[in-house]
């Protein structure tokens, strides 16, 4: 028996509503349990102890990662770090090695981390990169938002044959829930173009961003999956795209789920957030997202914060990207997957004096101080889209300052105050808020129902920071916020002490979780389909489509109650 | 036994059609296989190296295989300067044990791109890479290109099953959907088969790129009458066709990538590649050689953060070709000690580079003899990843696909052998 | 003045790592905490004074009246000089790759031969190659948005491939010969090449290259300008290079 107790230390555990309370938390055998007998003592006296930190959205494996790593070698170089008795070699500032994600994760306190796009047709390597990144618990969301499996079904109003191709697509690619990306633009993207709005047409399928939404959130509801949908927008990235977000929220309205959860997830709302015709007229409509979450309890988001400097975007919006690169010259890679998806890669520098970076850095801090509950804006940095995941502590101490942030808004370029509301905002967060935003948010909207909270028979993922909530003030020591958030008292990662004092001490692999969808007679329903489109259109066998066991580490299975019709989950 | 959609182990297209029929542990036939497939199938068990062997006064003799890992253990420990060569023909587990031991013992690991693609990977560091699957060529290319690769002999089944002749969805008439453009110094049998054969003049290859990229930006005005042989009006007519076509693709290979400025082709047609995109869609693929040459930069990004050519000397991983690579590190008589995976350096490698070979300990891990067996002083033989083991593969376009094993070996696998080194240095440490 | 005078005895093959050898991290070091800096000789960690004999005359106030003399033919002795802010290194014999990289001011002479990447991504101070120089001389690093971008590099021999690879500010001279792609990619600074380039410019879009002797194989994605004089010289100018957008860099060929 291995035990544990933390004691003393200051707890919020936002989902079991413990706010500030001087509470012991008992450990043994990886959980949190009532009470143990021969414990190792860790006494943390009045320092600040959250639940262990889930990121619900970061690119951190697979094809597009990588291929950020291999065109940007001057971003490996940054922040190179030798090997150790214990830890591997680092690289990379936005685009680190597997062991550095790992490391500087575990570091700040985190312990979930979400791969939020695997192309299904190299889902092996998405697979093989979360098997060798350490000291996280991880899961991946399949892509499906230009599918022609799904535009063909979705055309065809064959809802049953798509719930059983999410199913398949789910458990080949061991995938725990949908993401789509540019609902049907991607397609046209594939011959240069995109959409402009939900009902434009995808080239040659016959149906539209509207349509393939609303199928797939129906689908996400009949094969009862833990996670919403989880959009990534049309248009994202170009002015003016607000209109097309409130318009996707809205498909959401009224849906009620089974599980209690949200129908809807928009991700990195920063960059759907956007006013004005051009980047001249570029501003901030942070508002009118804010206003339509605060109004529709059937969404969720997910901030998608920038910060000033050099970071790499990547995305399964191929047109997105091709757009970024044409904007700064940059070097540029594009990855159209055959039937399925895309993808791009390009370098970017956020400058604090160019006024349109510095709309887009108020706009996610300003989605953040404006949408009323916490349990709908987990906090992103999309990383490392926005920012490097890095940047995490620098967010929450300018969430919990104002002073923070006028001081900052000092330093930026003066289109701040005009074309941003950010100077106007007083909200400052609360420790439980940012438990909230930074763990229990995004626990419960993946349904996790071991991660997130210190809960009798949780995970025992715990973060103790070396900050005394009840004798600083954030709003005024903003600095020691950063720095403790920066390095971890101590991380423990399924009851192990993995981090002390900002030191990786154990190296541990984590689990992978995935989502198994089937029901009865699933694959009969699009067997012939897959057999047909497989031998005609793909160049790989269905036999050889897909990934195994094999490839991941501590498999984790969640099965799911699909209602489809007379069928039912299968035994 | 009859076993259908095996992948197979030699080329970059990594064919995943082949069907084997085995009777007992034998391989008694291959099908839809092309002959350099066949050969490496069928032929799997001409030529292997039976035994672990080491060399001493009098030549090579046979020891154990146990003894065999205990010499390498003690030669790579004992290396101030090591380097892993190889990779390519092994598979992403196999590799990723290779960079666990050269982080272990402070070695050069280097892989075979660094004497075919390398310069690939230089041109799109600067540039980035514009690509695609190759389903995605299938389906849609109306235009493609072959620059200096000749896929008709070095890929056999390429152009049948991705890039020419084959049908798929927007290009249901396969061929006749099709434009075909040969860019070579030299006629070849795929340029028989273009619709329009550009013979340019040797090393020409950065100056075509370059004036073809500033006719399609607006500034072809200012060019020559002729470049590179080719003359102008033609140049603005390839031009032409690639801005019209629907989708396009260039393929490339070793004629671009070892010839002139190397590199600098690359960089360059990827950017060409890139102004193409603001007319219409255009991609570009390297025409990887060996099977998994495309896994093996792959898992050297993922664990390194760097595709080939890195010193984990000082415990971090420092990358840069010219300072690092292979060939570079060899000529310069810094290496004092190699370890060979999968690969036939002393076949490909230049002289300087193959004198140091002969001078230092040479491990290789290999199933047959060949050039660098001639020279090595310890053989571990191995089993044949792709028939006699299984594993991950990367075809070029870098789509993994697990290769598999349908014979059984007497011989460990190359992760087995690897895994086997790293213990006994354990043992040691 | 401090004279610091590190005589090589390491004859070895396999290159020495030796980023510490500056004026910087020698200004407040004794002659013993000299020796005792750590360099690295392949995969293990060595002492300076396994590579040198350290002597040192004299005392210095800051780093500006540091020198550093290196005796011996230090071409395996990598990274001399790397960073530097001031003071002098003087090395009499070659010297192994990226010398100087890095470097925001001072002075580095090389009497020898210096091998590639001298001077990368350099900000200022000076650099001169008495002998020949090898490839990408004031360049950047793989896949950055730029090399050298301030300082003056001078060689005295020839220069190999890609000089000035990336630069945007500074100034390269060199006296004989440039190999293929002087300049490429460069966005600023000016390129000064006494003798023969072939095919310099590829690629920029800013900043000056001068070719005094004749250029091989001209690239054709340049447009004619007319002639220019300059010290006295007629030059023939072009703009380029024309296969990137919004290119301005000048390229100057000797008039015949």
């Amino acid at each position: 028996m291995n035990e544990l107790i933390i004691k003393n230390g200051i707890v919020f555990d936002p989902l079991n509503n413990i706010k500030d309370e001087k509470k012991d938390i008992c450990i043994r055998d990886g959980k949190i349990v009532d009470d143990v007998k021969n414990p190792k003592i860790l006494d943390v006296n009045g320092l600040l102890v959250f639940p262990g930190g889930v990121d619900g959205h970061s690119h951190i494996a697979g094809a597009k990662v990588n291929s950020g790593r291999l065109i940007r070698p001057e971003d490996g170089r940054r922040s190179l770090k030798p090997k150790t008795s214990i830890t591997m070699p680092s690289s990379g500032y936005s685009v680190k090695n597997v062991f550095s994600e790992g490391y500087d994760y575990s570091i700040m306190g985190y312990t979930t981390v979400v791969e939020p796009a695997m192309p299904p047709l190299s889902a092996i390597h998405t697979h093989e990169e979360l098997r060798d990144i350490p000291m996280l618990d991880k899961l991946s969301l399949t892509l499906f938002g230009f599918n022609w499996f799904v535009m063909g079904y979705v055309s065809r109003g064959e809802i049953d044959k798509l719930a059983a191709y999410v199913a398949w697509m789910l458990k080949r690619t061991r995938g725990y829930g949908i993401k789509i990306v540019n609902p049907g633009g991607g397609e046209n993207w594939k011959w240069g173009k995109n959409v402009d709005s939900l009902d434009d047409q995808v080239i040659h399928f016959g149906v539209t961003p509207r349509e393939i939404l609303n199928d797939l959130m129906k689908v996400n509801e009949i094969l009862d999956l833990p996670h919403p949908i989880h959009v990534h927008t049309n248009k994202l990235g170009q002015p003016g795209n607000y209109n097309i977000t409130v318009d996707t929220m809205k498909l959401a309205s009224g849906f009620e789920t089974q599980r209690g959860r949200e129908p809807l997830h928009i991700t990195h709302v920063m960059f759907s957030s956007y006013g004005g015709e051009n980047w001249k007229t570029f501003d901030s409509k942070a508002d009118e997202i804010a206003r339509e979450v605060n109004s529709n309890k059937f969404i969720t988001v997910d901030v998608g914060q920038l910060m000033f400097g050099d970071t790499t975007t990547m995305t399964a919006d191929g047109y997105l990207e091709f757009n970024l690169q044409k904007l700064t010259g940059f070097k540029w890679s594009n990855s159209d997957t055959e039937l399925e998806t895309g993808g791009g890669v390009t370098p970017v520098i956020y400058s604090p004096t160019v006024p349109v970076n510095v709309i887009q850095w108020a706009i996610g801090l300003e989605a953040a101080l404006l949408i009323n509950d916490p349990y709908q804006v987990w906090l992103t940095t999309d990383h490392p889209n926005g920012a490097p995941l890095t940047r995490y502590p620098e967010i929450i101490s300018l969430l919990m300052s104002k002073e923070k942030r006028e001081k900052e808004i000092l330093q930026v370029n003066n289109a701040v105050n005009k074309r941003a509301i950010l100077p106007s905002l007083d909200r400052e967060y609360e420790w439980n808020e940012i438990a909230i935003i930074t763990r229990a948010a995004q626990a419960n909207s993946y349904q996790l129902r071991d991660k997130g909270h210190l809960g009798i028979g949780a995970d025992a993922d715990v973060t103790i920071f070396d900050i005394k909530p009840n004798e600083i003030d954030p709003s005024k020591d903003y600095d020691k916020v950063e720095k403790a958030f920066s390095a971890a008292k101590y991380t423990i990662k399924g009851g192990e002490i993995v981090v002390k004092d900002g030191q990786i001490v154990k190296v541990v692999s984590g689990k992978t979780y995935w989502t198994n969808a089937e029901f009865d007679e699933y694959y009969e329903l699009i067997e012939d389909d897959l057999k047909d489109w497989f031998a005609n259109y793909y160049t790989v066998n269905l036999d050889n489509y897909g990934v195994n066991d094999v490839y991941l580490t501590n498999p984790c299975m969640i099965r799911t109650n699909p209602t489809i019709g007379s069928r039912v989950r299968l035994a | 036994m009859i076993i259908k959609n095996v992948v197979c182990p030699f080329c970059g297209s990594l064919c995943d059609d082949l069907t084997v029929e085995v009777e007992g542990n034998e391989i008694k036939n291959v099908d839809n296989t092309c002959k350099l497939g066949y050969n490496k199938i069928v032929g799997y068990s001409h030529g292997r190296i039976e035994a672990p062997l080491i060399r001493d006064k009098e030549g090579l003799k046979e020891i154990s295989y146990d003894k065999a890992i205990d010499e390498a253990a003690k030669i790579l420990c004992n290396a101030r300067r090591p380097l892993m060569y190889g990779w390519s023909s092994t598979t992403c587990e196999a590799i990723e044990k290779g960079i666990e031991l050269a982080i272990k013992i402070g070695s050069l690991i280097d892989q075979t791109a660094t004497v075919c693609h390398g310069p690939t990977t230089l041109g799109i560091q600067e540039e980035g890479k514009p690509s695609c699957t190759l389903g995605e060529v299938k389906n849609r290319a109306d235009l493609v290109i072959y620059w200096g690769c000749n896929p008709f002999h070095a890929h056999p089944r390429h152009m049948g099953r991705y890039s020419t002749f084959t049908k798929g969805y927007f290009t249901n008439k396969g061929r006749k959907d099709r434009k075909i453009i040969v860019v070579d110094v030299r006629e070849s049998d795929t340029s028989k088969v273009a619709d329009i054969f550009l013979k340019i003049e040797p090393g020409s290859d950065y100056k075509i790129i370059n004036a073809l990229t500033s006719i399609i930006i607006g500034n072809g005005d200012i060019l020559p009458e002729e470049i590179g042989g080719i003359s102008k009006d033609r140049l603005e007519y390839i031009a032409g066709e690639m801005v019209n076509a629907n989708f396009g693709i260039v393929f490339f290979g070793l004629g671009v990538t070892m010839t002139g400025v190397k590199d600098k082709n690359i960089g360059s047609l990827s950017r060409l590649v890139k102004e193409l995109n603001r007319n219409t869609k255009f991609s570009l693929m390297p025409m990887r050689g060996h099977y998994n040459v495309s896994g093996a930069g792959n898992v050297f990004t993922w664990l390194t953060g760097f595709p080939y050519a890195i010193d984990l000397s000082r415990g971090y991983a420092y990358y840069n070709p010219g300072e690092t690579t292979a060939n570079d590190v060899l000529a310069r008589k810094e290496v004092d000690a190699i370890l060979v995976v999968a690969s036939d350096p002393v076949a490909h490698f230049v002289n300087p580079s193959i004198r140091r070979l002969a001078e230092i300990p040479l491990i290789a891990i290999e199933p047959y003899t060949s050039a660098t067996t001639e020279l090595a002083d310890l053989i571990i033989p191995v089993a044949i990843s792709g028939i006699e083991a299984d594993g991950t593969a990367y075809r070029m376009d870098e789509i993994p696909i697990r290769v598999k094993k349908f014979i059984d070996s007497k011989f460990k696998s190359d992760l087995e052998i690897l895994t086997d080194i790293i213990n006994r240095i354990d043992r040691y440490e | 003045m401090r004279v610091i005078t590190l005589n090589l005895k390491y004859d070895g093959s396999i290159p020495v790592e030796a980023e510490t050898i500056t004026p910087d991290s020698f200004s407040d070091k004794s002659k013993e905490e000299i020796e005792e800096l750590s360099l690295y000789l392949g995969n293990k960690v060595v002492k300076l004074r396994e590579i040198f004999d350290v002597s040192v005359e004299g005392s210095n106030t800051g780093i500006d009246d540091v020198k550093i003399i290196i005796k011996g033919n230090a071409y395996r002795i990598k990274r001399i000089g790397e960073g530097m802010t001031g003071g002098e290194i003087l090395v009499e014999g070659n010297v192994d790759m990226r010398c100087g990289s890095m470097m925001r001011g001072g002075k580095i002479t090389i009497k020898g031969n210096a091998d590639s990447w001298t001077g990368q991504e350099m900000v200022g101070g000076e650099i001169i190659i008495e002998g020949d120089a090898g490839n990408y001389i004031g360049s950047g690093y793989r896949g950055a948005l730029n090399g050298m971008s301030g300082g003056k590099i001078t060689i005295k021999g020839n220069a190999g491939l890609y000089l000035g690879e990336k630069m945007n500010g500074g100034e390269i001279v060199v006296e004989k010969d440039a190999d293929m792609l002087a300049g490429l990619e460069m966005s600023g600074g000016k390129i000064t090449i006494k003798g023969n380039a072939i095919m310099p410019g590829g690629e920029m879009t800013g900043g000056d290259i001068i070719v005094m002797g004749t250029v091989i194989d001209r690239l054709p994605t340049f447009k004619y300008l007319g002639k220019e004089i300059i010290d006295n010289a007629n030059f023939e100018k072009y703009v380029g290079d024309l296969a990137m957008r919004r290119a301005k860099g000048s390229l100057y060929i000797k008039a015949p």
